[in-house]
């Protein structure tokens, strides 16, 4: 459904950032993009949503395409409507609207029966959002406004949704149920890209995960693939190799570089 | 009392163009960060064309002859005028924005300031061609003398005109911004423009909406003063810049607080006028004028975000 192509994207017209990505979602698929910092992860993202441009980045090589059709260089607008929606990292709730409005401003598209019945939906999937629809968003509680997020992303009905860490700041049980929302979401046929840096989290949701550093896809597979492998083991799920656990002092930082890069 | 209650109905009659004016400067302020110096003359705009519109038609030779018009109307009829006249005015503010600051989105705030400072004069230059320098009254539908009497006050058709044509704007207003899909779309976009593009909200038709909005605004503040005034002319524009103590007292950023200074503003000014100018004597003459200044730096010196200034909802 979604497929990126060799994507090469510069900043400024000189900083480049994604050296040759590809990689693909299909439908009803939950895909996680793990990485570090700087990996180049919500630049992926922003690719794909055409938000690019705010930060004077441009796609310099390469293609993005959604159901067959190349979405590059499309206004953001324009590929919401294709049915491509984000939640941006840190959740940017609206925090002088209220809860309803919230979702309504996702819902620019929308006819209104539509958005009546969406709204009711939401409001009795989190009865707190039912109880708070007319107050401001920001009073909400972080957990509270990551699924405020969610559901607004999700009143234009998109066929993809990307979620930008959406575990960022939470506590872990309040991570649980953004998993679980995940899950529902994309049992109701919704595909999901997940840009995650808690991998526990990400692997333990997706089909299937790609590894990013320094611009670049190093690994791709599986969860279970991804699970099992040494290096995610070690460096993303801080599991050491079991009997011959190490001390991350011993571990020269150009060594993992130097085996994903090779 | 009587003398009260009169000044206190003229007092709102101009501060309800003040408002129509200031919440034109704070919608255009919160969507696009642009103070936009050229809103008195899509005010003056809108007057003039009003008065365009609604002048009767003068042949060729009746021009020469001595003590006709300059310029010939086109003869509309008043209420059909005014509608075109808030729409044309709203084009233009929406031009204005397309084409000469969209493409500053991203530059230093000064650069947009001194881009509507050059087309506020080229405004009243173009308008000066057009139109003539020279003032020219606006015929109203109204006996322009004529008056409600209320208990001891009288209240003049204008007056009420002013008041009443203000009121159904600036409530429209509210209701769009709170109700409509437009209107949650303007909210989203001054609040977080990522965001909205992100929620696939067309942010450009937004602005384009919201300069219109304000444009219509200016027009309808501009007709307003045209039926209160004897005569209009391209500088009529200089009254925006008497709403501009409103803007800054109500908080930039709040169009509730941009429409309460006004009307306060308005109701300080006339009041000042009416009881204050005589008893300072000399020094009195047109202190009115200086006063809304006043209280626009007593306000800042205590609330410098203005009355009703950005006051963020954040989590502690």
């Amino acid at each position: 459904m979604l497929e990126l192509a060799n994507l090469e994207v510069v900043y400024h017209g000189v900083v480049r950032v994604l050296t040759g990505v590809s990689l693909t979602v299909g439908p009803g698929e939950i895909v996680a993009l793990l990485g570090p910092n700087g990996a180049g992860k919500t630049t992926t993202l922003r690719a794909i949503t055409g938000l690019l441009d705010l930060h004077e980045g441009r796609i310099t090589k390469g293609e993005v395409r959604f159901g067959g059709e190349a979405i590059g260089g499309l206004s953001p607008p324009t590929i919401v409507g294709r049915g491509i929606s984000q939640v941006m990292e840190g959740r940017r709730i609206l925090g002088e609207l209220t809860v309803e409005e919230n979702l309504r401003a996702g819902a620019h598209r929308a006819d209104r029966a539509q958005i009546k019945r969406d709204l009711e939906k939401w409001f009795t999937r989190f009865p707190v959002l039912g109880e708070r629809r007319h107050r401001a968003a920001g009073y909400l509680s972080g957990g509270e406004q990551q699924m405020l997020a969610i559901a607004r992303a999700l009143m234009s009905h998109p066929k993809l949704l990307l979620l930008d860490e959406p575990s960022l700041g939470l506590a872990p049980k309040i991570v649980a149920d953004v998993g679980a929302l995940v899950r529902t979401i994309n049992a109701d046929g919704t595909g999901v890209l997940l840009v995650e840096q808690n991998a526990a989290m990400a692997l333990s949701l997706c089909h299937r995960g790609y590894v990013m550093e320094g611009g670049q896809i190093v690994l791709d597979g599986t969860a279970e693939a991804l699970r099992a492998d040494d290096d995610v083991r070690e460096f993303y799920l801080g599991l050491g190799g079991g009997a011959d656990a190490r001390s991350y002092r011993d571990v020269k930082h150009y060594r993992r570089r130097k085996r994903w890069l090779s | 009392m009587t003398e009260f209650i009169q000044y206190l109905v003229s007092g709102v009659a101009l501060g309800g163009v003040y408002a129509l004016v200031a919440l034109g400067f704070v919608v255009i302020y919160r969507a696009s960060q642009v103070f936009n110096f050229a809103h008195g003359e899509l005010l003056a705009f809108g007057a003039l064309s009003m008065v365009w519109m609604t002048a009767p038609a003068v042949s060729e030779e009746d021009m020469l002859s001595i003590g006709a018009p300059e310029v010939s109307g086109l003869g509309l009829p008043w209420f059909a005028a005014l509608p075109i006249a808030l729409a044309a005015t709203g084009v233009l503010a929406a031009l204005v924005e397309r084409v000469a600051l969209r493409p500053l989105v991203g530059r230093p705030v000064f650069v947009s300031i001194i881009i509507t400072l050059f087309i506020g004069a080229l405004l009243r230059t173009a308008m000066i061609l057009i139109y003539g320098a020279g003032g020219m009254p606006l015929a109203t539908p109204w006996d322009p003398m004529g008056s409600f009497q209320i208990g001891d006050a009288v209240l003049g058709y204008t007056s009420a005109a002013i008041i009443g044509a203000s009121a159904v704007a600036l409530l429209a207003f509210f209701a769009l911004l709170r109700f409509s899909r437009l209107g949650i779309a303007m909210r989203a976009t001054s609040s977080d423009q990522e965001t909205a593009l992100a929620l696939g909200i067309p942010v450009g038709r937004v602005f384009a909406a919201t300069w219109m909005i304000a444009g219509g605004f200016a027009a309808l503040a501009g007709v307003c003063v045209a039926v209160r005034d004897p005569q209009v002319d391209p500088t009529t524009g200089f009254i925006a810049l008497r709403a501009f103590p409103a803007v800054i007292v109500g908080g930039l950023e709040s169009p509730t607080g941009a429409v309460l200074a006004g009307l306060l503003l308005g109701v300080a000014e006339v009041m000042t006028a009416g009881y204050l100018n005589d008893a300072l004597g000399d020094m009195g003459r047109n202190f009115h004028i200086v006063m809304p200044y006043l209280l626009m730096i007593a306000v800042l010196i205590v609330r410098p975000y203005g009355l009703l200034g950005q006051r963020k909802v954040e989590r502690l």
